[in-house]
This record gives C-alpha cells, structure tokens and sequence, in this order.
C-alpha cells in the first residue's frame, strides 16, 4: 500500500510517513500511529501539541518485513506479525515498548493479524494454511498459541493461505478468509479465557475451539473480510473484483431452522428415504442464498473493507481510491459522492 | 421394504430393519460433515463431464448457428447459459461456433449489442475473448474492438474475473 492517499473529502489530510507502507494501526484517540515501511522495522508516530507528527519509536524486533499489525486500545498493546513466521506483542513500560515474542509454530509468513474485541486474544493468520489462535497465560507470564489447522478427522481445513481474518464481537467467532476461495467462520472458545462457551452457534452446541461452523464459497480469493458492528452480517472482497455479504443474523440461533436441522438429521436417515434428504437439501441451499448478496464490481480488486455503519462499507484496492459501498436492494453499489469524512478509515 | 418388514414383526425381518438404519449411517456421512455442520455452496464450480455436457453444448451450437447476423441474438447467444466442462474437444467445438458467430456481427453493431448484456453475460463474453485471442486464428483487429466495448462496459472487474474463475471455457 502507498503510503500517500489522496482522499476527496475536506475534512481529510495527506501524511506522507514513508515510500512505502505494509500495514499501520491507530492508537484509541488517534495520538498515535504505527505503521512498518515495508522492512523490518515498526515504527510508531506520536502527535505533537502543535498537531505535528513526530516519529518517536522506530522498534527493531523483527528479521523481515512486517505484514500486518493491530493496536488493542483499551490495553495499550501493539501485536505485529511479520514474515519470519513470528509475532510480538508490544507493551508500552518505562517510556518505551517492550516486545514478547510470541511462539506461533508456523512454518511460513503470517499474513494478518488481529485482536478480539475483548483484547484478550489474537489471531494470526498464515501461510502455512493455519490460524494461531494466542491467549496470555497468567501462570507462566508468555503468550501461548493454539493453531486451527485440522478438525477432528485429521482432515486440513484450509486448502491455502488464510489471507484475512476477523472477529466477531462475541469474542469467540472467528471468520478467516483464505485464497481458496472460501470464508470460513470457525469457533474459537478457549477454556480459562473465554468465560462460558456459546450454548449454540448456528445450531452446533457447545462447539470447541477449532471446529468450522460455517463455510461460505466465493469466485475468487478472499482479500478483505470484516463483521458488521452488530455481528449480523459478514462481508468480504474478492481479488475477482466483487464484494460478498451474508447475513448470519444472531450467532445464537441457527443461520436457517430447517437448513441447520435437515444438516444434522442427514446422517441418520436411512436410504430408502433418501430422495427425501436431498429434496430438503435443495431447499435449505435456496433459503440460504437470499442471505447472501454478491455485487460484481467493474473496479480494479479491492483489498480492505470496513463497515462504517450496518449498511455501509468502505474499501480500498487497487484503484488507489477509497469506496464507500450501500446496501441497497440486496448488493451494495457505490455511494453518491458526498463530503464525508473518511475518520474511519485508520482501522483499514 | 419397510412396508413389508413392518407388516410381519418376525425377528431376523426386525434385524433386517434395524440394519437398514444403521448401515446407511456408514454410506452418508463423508468426511467433510465430521467438522462441518453448516456448508454453503453458492457457485456450482464442478465442471461438467463430457457426457453431461454433449446435449447442452450441441443445444448450444443450435442456438449459435441460427441467432448468425443479428447482433444482439449473436451475443445473447453466446453469453447467456454458459456451458463448463472439463472436455476439451467439446470446448475446442465450442469455440470454433462462437468464432463462426462473431465473424457474422458488423463491427458498427459491437457497442449496441455488448450494451444489452448483464454484468454476468459481460463476463462469459470476455471469457470467450481472451481464448479466441489466445487462439487467434482470425484478425484479432475485431476481437479487440470487442474487448474494448466489454471493457467499457464492465471494466477491469470482468478481466480480473477472467483471469480468477476456476469455471473457463
């Protein structure tokens, strides 16, 4: 990504930090930003009194370049992950930033990182077609991972590189988005850090961490991938140019009754009725797809999204501009041109 | 048979029928329910088999060879109901009627006839675009005229799709 963006709106400015940026992340008020310009090093910009941007930190932790990074604002902690396959979280002690490195046991670079809303754990998507899952473990004082590679059957869940992840506000779904073209909404329940587990999610009780509780197909790799603020519904973009959306509606209820009830009881009907089985399997794939809305874009891919309201989302890719997109008629189509504040892009 | 194993309640026909729900619980379940529960398949990505594909494609061919001349049915033709196989000689086939159909369009008629598709019909076309370009056994003067009205109307989004979708033809 540029590290120039030229937005059309008034109320935005033009910070030139660097040739070249990976990834940056904003503090809670907005002090303070960190940013990595595409090497090793994580920088951290500091507002002044008199609104000048002065480059107080330059952190030097990591081998390689970092990928991506997110700052938890109501614990002040940075966590970077980078392409030596390694992740640090930073804590702000004693006038500067202290890094733990975290031990994510991945072969290849991670690709995203984020915190859970309740900043309690992070997931770092990678390379090596698995997310690790960290929590911090009180009675050894370090981070320890926990990877989501294969479910039960020892059958790999992702076909390729997890490219994006992100969390729902119940800090226990996770949706990941991977260049198999798939976006895979996966449980993420830790015994000792998550209070209680979910009684249900979409009709799975009590699912464990790990297990893959809906998978939802798309044309092209997934790039970007986001949760509305309420949680009810999940959008990405492809690099095929296109935005997808599903309303999952409350984790707490199934996604459809009968699609979710017709899934379980479809492995002990017997045969003989089995024309009836895959008559409800029909439908339960039609009533899902009104869930579901797809906008074919005549853009260049887009990278990042972020839902600036229930039915407004904001994305930037390879057109070098950001869009904001509204839900209208069952797709999102781009928004009038308005003079609207682009405030809510620091989180991209 | 389950009338039947109803009507008489002897033993071995009672095992007969408990069998019958136990054993399809070893015949329907397919690893990829052991972790899944909810699967959502929007796009239909299998290609089809050469067999399945034989009627649609001459069905196909039909529709190609009598829309020749007008336009708008040439493109219609072409772009709507695509065909996905994994056959290459169905494909090869395929192809050689598209080129025949779009020789018979005038070059005038290029940007009306692309301007009554939809968003997915853009797609199919460019499709069919870039592999007679990649073919090129005609002048490929007319096809990039054609790929510069399907640019106009889809942008570099159809090409992106293009180059993405697992489904070519």
């Amino acid at each position: 990504m540029d590290g120039k963006r030229v937005v059309a709106s008034a109320d935005a400015s033009v910070l030139k930090v660097a040739d070249q940026c990976t990834c940056h992340a904003w503090n809670k008020d907005r002090s303070m930003l960190a940013y990595c310009p595409n090497n090793n090093e994580l920088h951290i910009l500091v507002k002044g009194s008199d609104g000048q941007w002065i480059d107080q930190y330059n952190l030097k932790e990591h081998d390689q370049v970092i990928t991506s990074m997110d700052w938890a604002w109501e614990t002040n902690r940075i966590v970077t992950c980078s392409m030596d396959r390694n992740a640090y979280v930073w804590k702000f002690e004693d006038d500067t930033w202290k890094p733990t490195l975290v031990i994510l046991r991945q072969n290849r670079a991670c690709t995203h990182v984020r915190w859970s809303p309740q900043e309690n754990k992070f997931a770092v998507a990678s390379g090596a077609k698995c997310v690790s899952v960290c929590y911090f473990e009180e009675e050894n004082d370090w981070w320890v991972s926990k990877v989501i590679k294969e479910d039960k059957a020892k059958v790999p869940i992702f076909g390729s590189t997890v490219t994006s992840v992100a969390w729902h506000h119940g800090n226990i779904l996770l949706a990941t988005g991977s260049s198999d073209n798939k976006v895979r909404l996966i449980s993420t329940a830790v015994k000792g850090v998550d209070s209680k587990r979910p009684k249900s999610m979409f009709g799975v009780d009590k699912p464990a961490f790990g297990k893959v509780v809906a998978e939802f197909e798309s044309t092209g790799w997934v790039e970007g991938l986001a949760f509305s603020p309420s949680g009810a519904t999940v959008a990405w973009t492809g690099q095929d140019s296109s935005i997808y959306s599903v309303d999952i509606g409350d984790m707490d209820a199934p996604i459809d009754q009968s699609a979710v009830q017709v899934l379980r009881y479809g492995r002990v009907l017997p045969s003989s009725i089995w024309w009836c089985w895959e008559t409800i399997f029909v439908n339960c794939y039609r009533c899902i797809f009104n869930l579901f809305a797809l906008s074919r874009l005549s853009c260049s891919p887009l990278r990042c999204i972020l839902f600036l309201s229930e039915s407004e989302i904001v994305c930037g890719g390879y057109d070098m501009t950001p869009m904001v997109f509204k839900r209208e008629k069952g797709g999102w189509y781009a928004a009038k041109e308005e003079d609207r504040s682009f405030f809510c892009l620091c989180a991209m | 048979f389950f009338l039947f194993a109803s009507v008489s309640p002897h033993p071995s026909r009672l095992f007969i029928l408990i069998f019958s729900f136990v054993l399809p619980l070893f015949f329907c379940s397919s690893s990829s329910h052991f972790y899944l529960h909810f699967k959502c398949t929007q796009f239909n990505m299998s290609m089809l088999s050469g067999e399945e594909a034989a009627p649609l494609m001459k069905e196909r061919a039909g529709s190609l060879k009598g829309s020749a001349g007008d336009a708008n049915k040439v493109v219609k033709a072409i772009a709507s109901n695509p065909v996905y196989t994994s056959d290459e000689a169905l494909k090869e086939s395929d192809r050689k009627a598209v080129e025949q159909a779009l020789s018979t369009v005038k070059e005038a008629a290029i940007d009306g006839a692309v301007g009554t598709l939809s968003v997915d019909e853009v797609d199919v076309l460019m499709k069919y675009i870039y592999k007679l370009l990649a073919g090129c056994e005609i002048e490929s003067k007319v096809l990039f005229k054609w790929h510069a009205a399907l640019m106009k109307k889809g942008g570099t989004g159809s090409i992106t799709r293009v180059l993405l979708d697992k489904r070519t033809v």
